[in-house]
């Protein structure tokens, strides 16, 4: 009944301390939330793994042929004794540009329904129905290239892809995860630059491959075993064993195959080749006698044609000569002819000469005629006139009327002489005296004239008959001499006739000569162009013949050629063949699925370190906290005692009190932490292996372990602290425990430091060194909370800064421009000039890069897969690879004696400057290399060396893989880099942004980790302080209300304590700071992956934010304590003494 | 009007379905420079009155008046510098801070107050000169409570409020402290209020107070206080 009524008094206990209780429950919480929570992080991923593997049916085996399998290598494959599930698929590396226009290297998959093992795990749409369908595989990053209903075109490397795959053209109708491919990469490649950028499934029926390429096998011995167990790795290790043995000999089966196939193939492709010479040996002399008969053919043709012409030649000639003689003919006769006709016209002029003579003869006779009346008329009148004259000489008549007939006649014919003599006349014949002799004198004077002129006439007229005869003789002469022309005219016309008769007849000849020429010729000609049309067809044939030989001939020489040539290549080939090779690859060379459990196990040391701090402040929380409150109850102690409780029973109360929160914080702590741990970490690791979900199971094991852990340390602490006062006799335990006397502190000695010191650092100071273990336990919690955080900050900027270091410091240049497959050095070196020409470009530096093994000298024999850079001007690396020592960012340059390495690479190879080590290549061939130096690099490994080294080890040239570039300021990178693309010879084009940015998705799944370690951070050093004040506050609450009544404002009152806390908690930060660099170096190390080297070192900021936020919490809870302080009572403080 | 004056103050508390009325219509005055003694049986109210006086406590009825000033009409903060300035407190336990020494335990309160008189000064003149570096532990219990003395005067306070100061002290020590405070409300015409359950010291006060169920029963002046050497108990 007893225990009844302290059962209940511990309840109430409970309740009327809620905070205390509260504390213990918290702090408990929280150590054992934190450790289940981590410590079942990496059996949960490891579970959430397993469970994803089983699921869908991850391979055990996966072998790869350099040959492929054909179906001998299959069913002896499938004979194993432990074969459990044998499925032969094929894969093909092949380019395809994404959807963002960007060159990718993809692993084609062949996808069956039916197949068992590596089952897709659907994101979005559905597998794969009909041959132009895929799905689009995913990594861990996320990064898919396409989206649903995308169309993706492949594309081989430099080879035809028709020959391994009928369709090309995909619609990509899901996006899935493999199993096989868990982590964030898709394994290298042999084709383009050699690493994978994604992978891909489609139909198997697209495949037109002979053989298949790869296998996947699961194992009878491995069902039921855990993938991460050593009995697996037996397992898997023992049927490896038997199928190594299995590859050699098949591999030697199919190459001693292989090499008789192709030298039967050889000789019968010689026997082809010697065939086919003959062939054209017989065609060709076919020809030559066809040749041979048309030229004689063609010389008959023109030796005819030439006789033939001369031979018209000459008749020609002939012909020619009677034209011309016809000619000179018309000639002559044409003169005669004319003078003929102008003897006509000289006889028709003298016939009108002499008819003009005859009619002038005939005028002049009839003239003379004439004159001989006028001459006797003349001769009358005159007479008249005389006889008048004389007549009338002496006589006048008064009237002419009445002078005779005769008179008046003659009067009036007077006239035509003279026409004054008719006036004259009968003025003299009427006048008289004087008048008739002035009459007289006139008359006789006219008569004179009149005489005068008679006798002229006279002689003209005899004049004129003399003519008139004359010219009568002259006209008998004319018509004489016209009569003998006339005569002669006759007889040449005669002659003219005769001679256009003859002229015409030679004509007629001479037009039949031409005539017959002409038949004779157009009679030959035609001959000769039946000839020469026979010859041309001859030829014609000749020639279509020889077309045909020479295009046959060329095609089988070329024919002849490449057989030589394949001859020649398969020769070589076979000199070079190499073995076939199998790969049996295991877990391990799965991306992503051999890894998970080493990560997952860092996650474990990591989880060694924190919660056992956080048990560490725990049990010193409880044990402060029950130590206080033992003190509080000593008096009920003491009474309980006095009254004869059992020890047991009296501490009952406590142990039951201790052990409540300890059970209550550690379920509910474990319930959250296992719940809530798991699932942020394995969040932080998604952006390395593909979870597709996270198994949390509630893992009892832990909570109990963690429960019987806290109640046994709480219970151990609480028997501890009622120890002393168990062993104390109630009589003193009832009287009040005298409060620790004040001393004096060493620092007070310091006399010039503590006369500085104020009045209330004084105080503080002199209190601080009066609760000292108060003040260690502060210091402890937050020193653990700034640790905890700069281990948060500092991993966030271990992994967050390596993307700025390594891509904007060490790899300097802007973006690496990798060049087409089997190109020459003078391509090459065109495109670098060209793209060194190209706006925005500033720099070019050509490089070749190689991937390849480094095995370490030293007997672990450490193999490490490294890319080897060589660059084709080492002088010229330093603008676009930094090569730098990390500690003392001195730089390096290359050298022919060695090569510079990465430092992480030089960690797994345990070299240092000077040492050497082996460079193996694919076919195994070593080489040793000496390192000259070791620099700083954060992602991969990298040996660099120069071309003069490369080539004493190699015996060849490097070739450049790629340009390494970087862009002028202020070049605009877009379209910069698309004209780059458009050049040929370019293969692709990435940016150093891609690289940066594939490191944000892993640093924002840090910042979660941070958040958690600041969360936990936070809970810590707010549960410490406030418990620890609260404890505080307790014990002193007199001393706190007598300064309250002393007028203390609320604020000093708080001050008073929460000054001390706050030095402490500052001195606690310092110890964290300090403490943190180590435990943050510890977590860094610890989670550091081969591939990753982290930024070590913590940069001002990680402790600026560290401090402040410690800052932060101490603040936080001084306000805390502030109202609670104003709370307290004075008058009920100072009322009694206990 | 008096320097000191309640008037009616009423002081009940509640705990739980039960009320405890603590002053129940106290009226009383003190002149300045008086030497005030509040004497009762323990539960009397006497404390409560004390602490009302003191700002310590707030009473739900009533005026208290001190120099003129109503300390019932205070806001916490008001009633913070009320004590801070104008309040010496003298407790039965002396509640010096254990870690601090005589000088500084003085300077607890010095700090605060402007105007105060100088830690060892006052310390001198509770005649504890040659102990300023001593811690309360290892000091007597009368020269603790000299040092609380001390504490209170420092501050130069208009009142200087004393409960049980000697409770916890021999016969002889408790006259010597008494004799201090009396020597003091003579010297610095400081006005003490001493609440004691002790009747035989009441003629040592200029006024006697006499407190019974919550009330004053009687409230007496002596014209002639006696010096404490003279009286005995």
């Amino acid at each position: 009944m007893k225990k009844n009524v302290l059962f209940r008094e511990a309840l109430r206990e409970i309740r009327h301390s809620k905070n205390r209780f509260f504390s213990i429950l918290a702090i408990v919480a929280i150590g054992s939330g934190f450790f289940s929570g981590v410590k079942a992080a990496c059996p949960d991923m490891k579970l959430t793994a397993e469970q994803y593997f089983t699921e869908s049916s991850l391979a055990d085996l996966h072998l790869v042929s350099t040959w492929g399998f054909d179906e001998d290598d299959l069913a002896q494959i499938g004979s194993d004794q432990d074969i459990r599930v044998m499925e032969p698929c094929y894969t093909y590396d092949v380019l395809a540009e994404s959807a963002d226009g960007d060159q990718l290297v993809i692993k084609t998959i062949g996808y069956s329904e039916d197949a068992q093992l590596n089952r897709p795990r659907l994101h979005e749409g559905r597998l794969p129905e009909s041959k132009d369908e895929c799905v689009i595989g995913t990594s861990s990053l996320g990064e898919t290239h396409w989206k649903l209903g995308d169309v993706v075109t492949l594309t081989g490397d430099g080879e035809d892809l028709s020959e391994s795959m009928d369709t090309t053209e995909f619609t990509v109708v899901g996006i899935a995860q493999l199993p096989q491919y868990f982590g964030y990469n898709y394994g290298t490649t042999t084709i383009s630059d050699g690493v994978l950028d994604g992978i891909m499934l489609v139909p198997e029926e697209v495949y037109t491959l002979d053989v298949h390429t790869d296998v996947y096998l699961t194992l009878k011995s491995t069902e039921g075993l855990s993938v991460f167990s050593d009995e697996y790795e037996d397992a898997v290790e023992q049927t490896t064993d038997r199928l190594e043995d299995l590859a050699d000999i098949r591999t030697e089966t199919r190459y001693d195959d292989t090499i008789d196939e192709a030298n039967k193939e050889i000789a019968d492709a010689e026997a082809e080749i010697a065939d086919g010479e003959k062939q054209l040996a017989d065609g060709e002399a076919e020809l030559a006698d066809a040749r041979a008969e048309l030229d004689d053919g063609w010389q008959e043709y023109y030796d005819g044609k030439a006789e033939a012409e001369k031979e018209f030649a000459d008749a020609e000639a002939e012909l020619a000569d009677g034209e011309k003689q016809l000619a000179d003919g018309e000639t002559t006769w044409q003169e005669n002819y004319d003078s003929y006709q102008e003897g006509i016209t000289q006889l028709e002029d003298s016939r009108k000469q002499l008819d003009d003579y005859i009619a002038q003869a005939d005028q002049l006779e009839s003239q003379l005629n004439e004159s001989a009346v006028a001459l006797e008329q003349g001769n009358q009148l005159l007479a008249g006139l005389q006889g008048i004259y004389s007549g009338f000489a002496e006589q006048s008549v008064p009237d002419i009327s009445m002078l005779d007939e005769n008179t008046s006649a003659v009067i009036t014919a007077s006239a035509a002489l003279d026409s004054a003599l008719p006036e004259l006349l009968t003025g003299y014949i009427t006048s008289d005296g004087a008048a008739k002799e002035q009459y007289a004198a006139g008359l006789e004077q006219t008569i004179s004239a009149a005489e005068t002129t008679m006798a002229e006439n006279q002689v003209l007229y005899d004049q004129g008959q003399d003519a008139l005869a004359q010219l009568r003789q002259g006209i008998t002469d004319g018509e004489a001499e016209y009569a003998a022309g006339k005569q002669k005219l006759d007889d040449a016309k005669v002659q003219l006739d005769d001679g256009r008769r003859e002229l015409d007849n030679s004509r007629a000849e001479l037009e039949q000569g031409r005539r017959d020429l002409e038949t004779a010729r157009a009679d030959t000609e035609s001959e000769l162009s039946d000839a020469k049309a026979e010859l041309e067809d001859g030829e014609k044939e000749y020639e279509d013949g020889l077309a045909e030989y020479e295009s046959e001939r060329k095609d089988a020489e070329a024919e002849i050629a490449d057989a030589r040539a394949e001859i020649a290549d398969a020769q070589e080939e076979l000199a070079d063949l190499e073995k076939p090779k199998w790969y049996l690859l295991d877990h391990a060379s799965f991306p992503g699925v051999g890894t998970i459990a080493d990560d997952a196990e860092k996650v474990d040391a990591i989880a060694a370190v924190f919660p056992v701090f956080f048990v560490l402040v725990a049990a010193l929380v409880c044990l402060t906290t029950m130590t206080r409150m033992v003190e509080e109850e000593r008096t009920q102690i003491g009474t309980l005692k006095a009254l004869g409780f059992s020890r047991g029973a009296v501490m009952f109360k406590f142990i039951l009190y201790a052990v409540l929160a300890s059970v209550i914080g550690s379920i509910a702590g474990c319930l959250l932490g296992l719940k809530l741990l798991p699932y942020v970490i394995t969040s932080c690791y998604k952006a390395m292996y593909q979870v597709p979900y996270t198994l949390m199971p509630i893992r009892w094991g832990y909570l109990v372990g963690c429960m019987v852990v806290s109640v046994f340390c709480t219970s151990l602490v609480t028997v501890i602290t009622c120890y002393e006062v168990m062993n104390t006799v109630p009589a003193q335990l009832m009287r009040p425990k005298s409060p620790k006397n004040g001393k004096r502190i060493l620092l007070e000695r310091v006399g010039f430091f503590w006369k500085r010191l104020s009045f209330s650092g004084k105080v503080t100071c002199r209190n601080l060194f009066r609760y000292k273990s108060r003040v260690l336990m502060t210091v402890i919690g937050v020193a653990g909370c700034t640790a905890l955080m700069l281990t948060g900050f500092g991993l966030r900027y271990a992994i967050g800064s390596i993307s700025e270091r390594q891509y904007g410091e060490i790899f300097t240049y802007d973006s690496t421009l990798s060049l087409s497959d089997n190109q020459s050095a003078e391509q090459i070196g065109t495109l670098t000039d060209t793209v060194t020409g190209t706006d925005g470009i500033s720099g070019v530096l050509p490089l070749t890069s190689k991937q390849t093994d480094a095995v370490s000298l030293d007997g672990k024999n450490t193999v490490v897969s490294i890319t080897m850079y060589i660059p084709a001007q080492p002088e010229q690396l330093d603008g676009f690879i930094t090569l730098r020592e990390r500690e003392t960012g001195e730089p390096l340059s290359l050298t022919d004696e060695g090569c510079v390495i990465t430092e992480k690479l030089s960690r797994l190879l345990s070299v240092e400057v000077g040492d050497s080590f082996y460079l193996r290549d694919s076919n195994g061939e070593r080489q040793e290399v000496k390192v000259t130096g070791i620099t700083e690099t954060y992602v991969s490994h990298y040996i660099y060396m120069t071309p003069t080294l490369y080539e004493s080890l190699y015996r060849e040239q490097p070739l450049p893989t790629a340009l390494l570039l970087t862009l002028a300021d202020g070049a605009d990178e877009d379209s910069t880099f698309a004209s780059l693309l458009k050049l040929d010879g370019v293969q692709g084009l990435i940016g150093m942004s891609y690289y940066a940015d594939a490191f944000s998705d892993l640093v924002a799944s840090l910042n979660m980790i941070v958040w958690v370690l600041i969360g936990a951070a936070a809970a810590l050093a707010v549960i410490v302080m406030y418990n620890l004040i609260n404890i505080n506050v307790s014990e002193r609450v007199r001393e706190l209300a007598t300064i309250k009544v002393l007028g203390f404002y609320d604020r000093e009152v708080s001050d008073y304590i929460c000054r001390e806390n706050t030095a402490a908690a500052l001195l606690g930060m310092l110890v964290g700071l300090f403490g943190g660099i180590a435990l943050e170096e510890f977590v860094v190390n610890t989670a550091e992956v081969d591939v990753v080297l982290f930024v070590h070192g913590l940069p001002v900021s990680a402790y600026l934010l560290s401090a402040g936020l410690t800052i932060v919490f101490i603040l936080l809870v001084n306000q805390i304590v502030h109202f609670s302080l104003k709370k307290i009572d004075m008058v009920e403080s100072l009322k009694s003494v206990e | 009007m008096s320097y000191v004056e309640l008037k009616d103050v009423y002081k009940r508390y509640r705990m739980g379905e039960v009320t405890i009325t603590a002053s129940n219509g106290v009226n009383f005055s003190i002149e300045k420079g008086e030497f005030a003694v509040i004497v009762g049986e323990s539960g009397a109210g006497k404390t409560t009155i004390l602490n009302i006086l003191g700002g310590m406590d707030s009473c739900d009825e009533g005026q208290v008046l001190v120099d003129g000033k109503d300390v019932a009409k205070l806001t916490p903060r008001q009633l913070i510098e009320y004590r801070r300035l104008d309040i010496g407190f003298v407790f039965q336990f002396y509640n010096l801070v254990p870690n601090l020494t005589a000088k500084e335990n003085v300077e607890l309160a010095t700090q605060i107050c402007p105007g105060a008189m100088d830690a060892a000064e006052v310390l001198g003149l509770v005649g504890l000169g040659d102990r300023l570096d001593n811690f309360p532990a290892q000091l007597s219990g009368g020269e603790q409570q000299r040092v609380s003395i001390a504490r209170a005067l420092a501050k130069r306070p208009k009142l200087l409020l004393c409960d049980e100061p000697t409770g916890a002290l021999d016969y002889n020590t408790g006259k010597n402290i008494l004799k201090l405070l009396q020597d003091t409300c003579r010297a610095q015409q400081m006005t003490v209020v001493l609440i004691t359950h002790n009747q035989a010291i009441t003629p040592m006060a200029d006024r006697v107070i006499r407190i019974k169920n919550s009330k004053v029963e009687k409230i007496r002046t002596n014209a002639h206080p006696i010096p404490v050497e003279e009286i005995e108990w």
